[in-house]
């Protein structure tokens, strides 16, 4: 029985987990291994790079536009979400439809698109649109335009919380609809909309396609300057650093948010299992 | 992509008036914003002129730019290689989270929770960091920069086809899939004909992704190509560089209509046509093995026709392949006939192999009033059946295998035990003797002793019932019990098994006055599954005995007891 037992157990085993140990793979090849190259490769010559003006200035336009630019992709995803949450099916759908559109398109043709938009209105009443080619407020509002659909998304599938129950409930404890969905929906979208801030600024910090085609090279992101760095000077060493400084001021926040949901999930589960404990105990 | 969970139009009515105007205006704005630029795409691609902000007259509307793009050698190549790569690429990353989807319902959370902590690595990501990376693994490496963009795209979309699998892997229900397994199916098997034809939509959605935001990808290729040819977003960001042109926006619009194709395409996939493409599945699966001879029969003639030119030789060569292609199916054809013909060949869908034939001889006499509703019962598979149905079967098993020994695991409390059956000892047991029958409770002994306390009646008559006859009563927490059948992927813990040849498994259904059951011969592949289970559950066990100063008392088995116990579970027959 020993042999049957030991068998079928090893052969489960081989088969799950060939499979299962996929996207593991694919991260650990992939994209551990490259960056381990890279990290390696890094020459140790020192570079004032990092106490430069320009490094400095780089760092905070990329954190306060990012920033930005996500904070309104949010506002305005969560509206159309909201929007598409609280209407009939089709309409849904289609809101749906229209979002999903710009985002299999992809992010350089949106941009480019927004290029050629925007030279329409250099001169006569709309002029003040035109003015927003070269401008930070024109590189926030692409930006945030461009990320617009990825935040409805996350911020529709955070909808799934919404349970009409819960406002007929509302209703019938005398709460107006208004109320009802200020106290029931706000509270439960909050969440998503954090992902989706979070998602977005830190797809923003990497970025360099609006601040250079919107931007002209006026607001350039850490992404910009990489890329100039590179291609334009030729310095790979610094460009290196640069985009370890961006690696470094994305995986930090990552992983202090990483640690703060296990500390919690851990302690959501301690709760959980308590009473039974107690139960178990006084038997 | 998929709009149906969140709007549900019951929310509609609960949205104040005041604040839907509000949100129509502000809604309206956004959609705007985000639609002109797309349509403006389209427009510029027909009505464009070299001078940036210049279109002419939508009379004078042309595929002008069109043409020249398709006639510009860079745009071409181009174009090929963002498609094949975006090809290659969404497909391999669905195959791969579909395997993950698939094998991660039978492994542990651990695991789990790392993949989720890779993808979120991945999905925060920034590309331009890891640009810098690939571009130095590739020059130390030295591989071919098409291969390090594949490479690169694979990683970028792997969190996103991730994700989609997650977001849909509620709606694929894993008891199906331990119920091809409890049947016998291999993993390969209950891939193929169980998980594949349900997860077809999160595989068509994750391929479409993964395909236009690999076709999309800018970062990669901005640091490991070098020379003139391009993927298309390069060729846009070189193009743009220079001058604002109207050919980036023919491309543009061309990625617009195949994402529209997609989306209408993807819509097509609801629960009734998906029936049609499951049943063309499951037919085309029945011919892969002819495919796969016609593919080596044409290999064959082509790496044997030897070169040559002309109309008549390349006539040939259509007539030699098309032979070649043929041969090899009907030859694969032949086999399977000749084995089919010799019994070789055992076919595993949702019947197991014999347990129509052994059932239909004690079930059907026994119940033959419930002759139609228990047709898929005898089909091994999983149906849903009343309560007296149960009753019926259950003693058409015992009545069957009398003589037998009967091993049963049981989640019901014994005052629960007799509100299910309440003539058990009179129609079930009658004159079959239970000496050497083994059961095994699947509750905590907590749970026992307040059943008891509660309803003193039932649980003495249980109680009784075992101990007078000569029933080993053995009692085990559920959650062991859950957690070993979960791990010998069987879809219940609830059996009975008669005489070690047939085993009853019982499911409670979402109704009260049903349940769900499956009829399994034992054969081998269940024997060593159900062997593993009920090993764990005795190793798990204490003996349920008769108490000196109350009713029961529960005792802790040696090891030799154990060991004796599982001798005499064993289902070697």
């Amino acid at each position: 029985m020993g042999s049957v037992a030991e068998s079928t157990v090893k052969r489960r085993s081989a088969l799950d987990t060939i499979p299962l140990v996929g996207p593991l793979a694919i991260c650990i090849v992939l994209y551990l291994f490259p960056l381990a190259a890279w990290l390696i490769s890094l020459p140790a010559t020192k570079s004032q790079l990092h106490v430069s003006r320009i490094y400095y200035a780089q760092i905070s336009g990329t954190l306060w536009m990012s920033l930005a630019s996500a904070a309104l992709a949010a506002g305005l995803g969560g509206i159309v979400a909201c929007l598409a949450v609280f209407s009939q099916r089709r309409f849904a759908k289609a809101l749906a439809f229209l979002m999903t559109m710009p985002l299999l398109v992809g992010f350089v043709a949106r941009n480019y698109s927004w290029t050629g938009l925007l030279s329409h209105f250099y001169i006569g009443p709309l002029g003040f649109v035109g003015r927003l080619q070269d401008s930070a407020a024109g590189v926030i509002l692409v930006m945030s335009v461009v990320f617009t659909p990825l935040a409805f998304f996350i911020i529709f599938q955070g909808t799934m919380r919404l349970r009409p129950e819960y406002f007929a409930a509302a209703r019938t404890l005398g709460a107006t609809d208004a109320r009802a969905f200020c106290v029931i929906a706000v509270p439960l979208l909050l969440p998503s909309a954090g992902i989706a801030v979070g998602t977005t600024f830190v797809l923003g910090l990497g970025y360099f396609i609006t601040p250079q085609l919107i931007g002209g090279g006026n607001f350039p992101f850490i992404g910009n300057g990489v890329l100039r760095l590179l291609n334009d000077l030729g310095d790979v060493p610094a460009a290196s650093r640069l985009a370890l400084a961006l690696l470094l001021t994305v995986l930090v926040p990552v992983a202090v948010a990483a640690a703060v949901f296990v500390i919690r999930q851990g302690r959501k589960k301690a709760r959980v299992a308590q009473p039974v404990d107690t139960r178990e105990a006084s038997a | 992509m998929n709009a149906q969970h969140g709007a549900d139009d019951a929310l509609a009515e609960f949205l104040p008036r005041s604040l839907r105007f509000a949100l129509w205006c502000v809604g309206s704005v956004v959609v705007a914003l985000i639609v002109i630029p797309t349509a403006y795409l389209i427009l510029w691609s027909f009505c464009g002129t070299e001078i940036i902000g210049r279109l002419v007259p939508l009379r004078d509307a042309s595929f002008k730019w069109y043409q020249e793009v398709l006639e510009a050698a860079e745009w071409r190549d181009a174009i090929a290689a963002s498609t094949e790569i975006a090809l290659v690429v969404s497909v391999f990353g669905a195959c791969v989270a579909a395997g993950y989807d698939y094998s991660k319902r039978f492994s542990n959370r651990l695991l789990q929770l790392t993949t989720w902590g890779a993808m979120v690595l991945l999905l925060t990501n920034p590309l331009i960091a890891y640009g810098m990376s690939l571009r130095a693994a590739g020059a130390a490496i030295e591989i071919n920069p098409w291969l390090v963009i594949a490479l690169g795209h694979l990683a970028i979309i792997a969190p996103l086809q991730f994700l989609v699998f997650e977001a849909a892997s509620r709606f694929i229900d894993t008891d199906m899939l331990n119920a091809s397994r409890t049947l016998g199916a291999s993993h390969w098997r209950t891939f193929y004909s169980v998980y594949l034809p349900n997860a077809i939509r999160p595989v068509v959605a994750s391929m479409v992704i993964g395909a236009f935001v690999s076709f999309d990808e800018l970062v990669i290729a901005l640091f490991t190509l070098e020379g003139p040819t391009a993927t298309v977003p390069l060729q846009i960001w070189r193009s743009i560089s220079h001058v604002v042109e109207p050919r980036p926006a023919v491309v543009a619009s061309l990625a617009v209509t195949a994402a529209a194709v997609s989306w209408f395409a993807y819509e097509q996939l609801n629960p009734k046509n998906a029936r049609t493409v499951r049943g063309l599945w499951e037919r085309a699966s029945g011919m892969r093995k002819e495919a796969m001879g016609a593919v080596a029969g044409l290999a064959a003639v082509h790496y044997a026709l030897p070169d040559g030119h002309g109309p008549w030789h390349a006539l040939l060569q259509i007539v030699l392949h098309a032979t070649g292609a043929v041969t090899g199916g009907v030859l694969v054809g032949l086999w399977k006939l000749r084995s089919i013909l010799r019994g070789l060949l055992v076919t595993v869908n949702a019947e197991p192999h014999g347990t129509r034939k052994v059932a239909r001889g004690f079930v059907l006499p026994g119940v033959s009033e419930d002759v139609d509703s228990l047709e898929g019962l005898l089909g091994g598979g999983l149906v849903s059946i009343n309560r007296a149905q149960c009753c019926r079967l259950t003693a058409a098993c015992f009545h069957e295998f009398r003589g037998g020994q009967y091993i049963g695991t049981d989640r019901n409390v014994p005052s629960r035990y007799y509100e299910l059956y309440p003539d058990y000892l009179e129609t079930q047991l009658r004159g079959r003797s239970r000496k050497g029958d083994i059961r095994i409770v699947m509750y905590s002994h907590t749970a026992l002793l307040d059943d008891l306390a509660s309803h003193p009646e039932e649980g003495t008559r249980f109680l009784e019932m075992h101990w007078g006859t000569g029933v080993t009563l053995l009692c085990v927490d559920w959650s062991v019990a859950e957690g070993a059948a979960h791990r010998f992927e069987l879809e219940t813990p609830d059996a009975g098994i008669f005489a070690r040849e047939v085993a009853l498994f019982f499911l409670p259904s979402s109704r009260d006055d049903s349940s769900r059951m499956m009829l399994r011969v034992v054969d081998d592949a269940l024997r060593r599954r159900l062997q593993l289970f009920l090993d764990e559950l005795i190793d798990n066990a204490m003996e349920v005995v008769r108490g000196t100063s109350w009713l029961v008392a529960f005792r802790a088995l040696a090891d030799d007891e154990r060991s004796s116990l599982k001798g005499a579970c064993s289902l070697e027959v």
